[in-house]
């Protein structure tokens, strides 16, 4: 599979299939194929059925994942300002994806959830689910804004937004976190809820978080 | 601090701090932050904004985050994001210096700048058969400091002589001094199904500097 990034304000990545080649992604990101790309759907299994209904009724995660099959080309797009990392797993290497991230994903690179805890207060009650990708394998993911990446060192750790990690390596430890907030009534009402990732490991950050209404 | 831009179209500020060393940023911009930086809340109260001035501010329905800032303090790096596209500038503002900057657009500052949350303007606007009041407002900044902020698509300077004016919308003004003098007019428009509408104009009159955006 080769991936190509067709840049711009809003950009959009063209994966080029040969014969039986696969990608999947979410559903409904294709911007445009080829007639000779066949279209099929790919089941999600990860956790079993109670863990299936507690992630699409409460996280909002879909049930199932289109698949494109060559031979042609297959464009997507997240229909966002930003911009696109093509990446080469390697064989073993774990990444992360936040949700409603991920472009495409060639076939043999198994899909599972990975779901962080939230901190059991009011506002950030439940985690919330990133797409777990292992290699080998190219992915193409989308970042809202601009990203930023960076390595940390074993327990080095960096705080962030929750709409701001884009995706970390498997080692990087994420965690919800309430920063203390001022004093008295108001500051214990009060919550600054951020999440540490504490590494080693790759981690991206996205400008832009998806989830609130932007430009 | 010393802050830069990271980024180009819907950039972030990444601000770096000495030890001990305190800024104020709006609550829950932040991107990212090291481990050693240090966050806490500083009340409008704290910040000399009298409770008869911000109990006013509420009635005129001004937003809620304004209540309180964020203060971060190094030594380390922050990052900050208004998740949208435009431009930010980074401002040295002199001992005493006053800029009046549009609500909702100020990213942080030093903490030797005083802030004082303000109305810009304000006009009557009917509907139906109520007339309401409509406000535009403003963060007041004094130097001495630097404070950071961002526009909502590009940014336009002007510097206006004496009695020189220019019309801008409500929704386009993103800072003015306060030696320029803000004034409402009214746009008529084409009558529509035979009423005739307006639209409510601010005519900036110099001297002193004005922004203007083209985004809302």
């Amino acid at each position: 599979m080769e991936l190509e990034t067709l840049k711009g304000v809003v950009p959009a990545v063209l994966a080029t299939l040969a014969p039986n080649e696969s990608v999947y992604c979410e559903h409904g990101i294709m911007l445009y194929m080829d007639p000779t790309v066949t279209v099929g759907r790919k089941t999600i299994a990860s956790g079993g059925a109670l863990s299936t209904l507690k992630r699409t009724t409460v996280g909002g995660i879909p049930f199932f994942l289109s698949e494109f099959t060559g031979p042609g080309s297959v464009s997507f797009s997240r229909d966002g300002v930003g911009e696109i990392r093509d990446i080469e797993l390697g064989p073993g290497e774990v990444l992360d994806v936040a949700e409603g991230s991920l472009l495409c994903a060639e076939n043999r690179i198994p899909y599972a959830m990975e779901y962080v805890q939230g901190t059991h207060r009011l506002g950030r009650m439940v985690g919330f689910w990133m797409d777990r990708l292992t290699g080998p394998g190219k992915i193409a993911l989308h970042g809202y804004g601009n990203i930023i990446s960076m390595t940390l060192s074993p327990q080095e750790k960096v705080t962030c937004d929750y709409g701001a990690l884009l995706f970390k390596s498997g080692s990087v430890q994420a965690r919800s976190l309430n920063l203390p907030f001022g004093s008295g009534l108001l500051g214990k009402m009060e919550a600054y809820e951020v999440l540490e990732l504490i590494g080693p490991g790759k981690v991206a950050l996205q400008s832009v978080d998806p989830k609130k209404p932007h430009s | 601090m010393k802050a830069d831009t990271v980024g180009a179209i819907t950039p972030a500020v990444l601000v770096q701090l000495r030890p001990g060393e305190k800024i104020l940023a709006q609550h829950e911009i932040m991107l990212h932050m090291d481990g050693p930086v240090k966050v806490a809340r500083k009340t409008l109260k704290q910040l000399g904004v009298s409770r008869a001035h911000l109990m006013g501010m509420s009635a005129r329905g001004d937003s809620e985050e304004e209540y309180y800032l964020a203060e971060f303090e190094g030594p380390g790096n922050v990052t900050f994001s208004r998740d949208k596209a435009g431009e930010v500038r980074i401002l040295d503002l002199a001992p005493g210096q006053v800029v009046r900057l549009r609500s909702g657009h100020l990213i942080c500052f030093d903490e030797t700048v005083q802030y004082y949350p303000t109305v810009l303007a304000q006009w009557v606007v009917q509907r139906g058969n109520d007339r309401e009041i409509e406000y535009l407002f403003a963060d007041q900044l004094t130097g001495p400091g630097t404070i950071v902020f961002q526009s909502y698509g590009n940014i336009l300077s002007f510097t206006l002589s004496p009695g020189e004016a220019i019309r801008t919308t409500p929704e386009g003004l993103l800072m003015t001094t306060p030696t320029n003098t803000v004034q409402v007019g009214w746009r008529q428009n084409a009558a529509a199904l035979g009423v005739p509408t307006a639209q409510p104009v601010l005519d900036v009159v110099g001297p002193g500097a004005i922004l203007v955006h083209s985004g809302v």
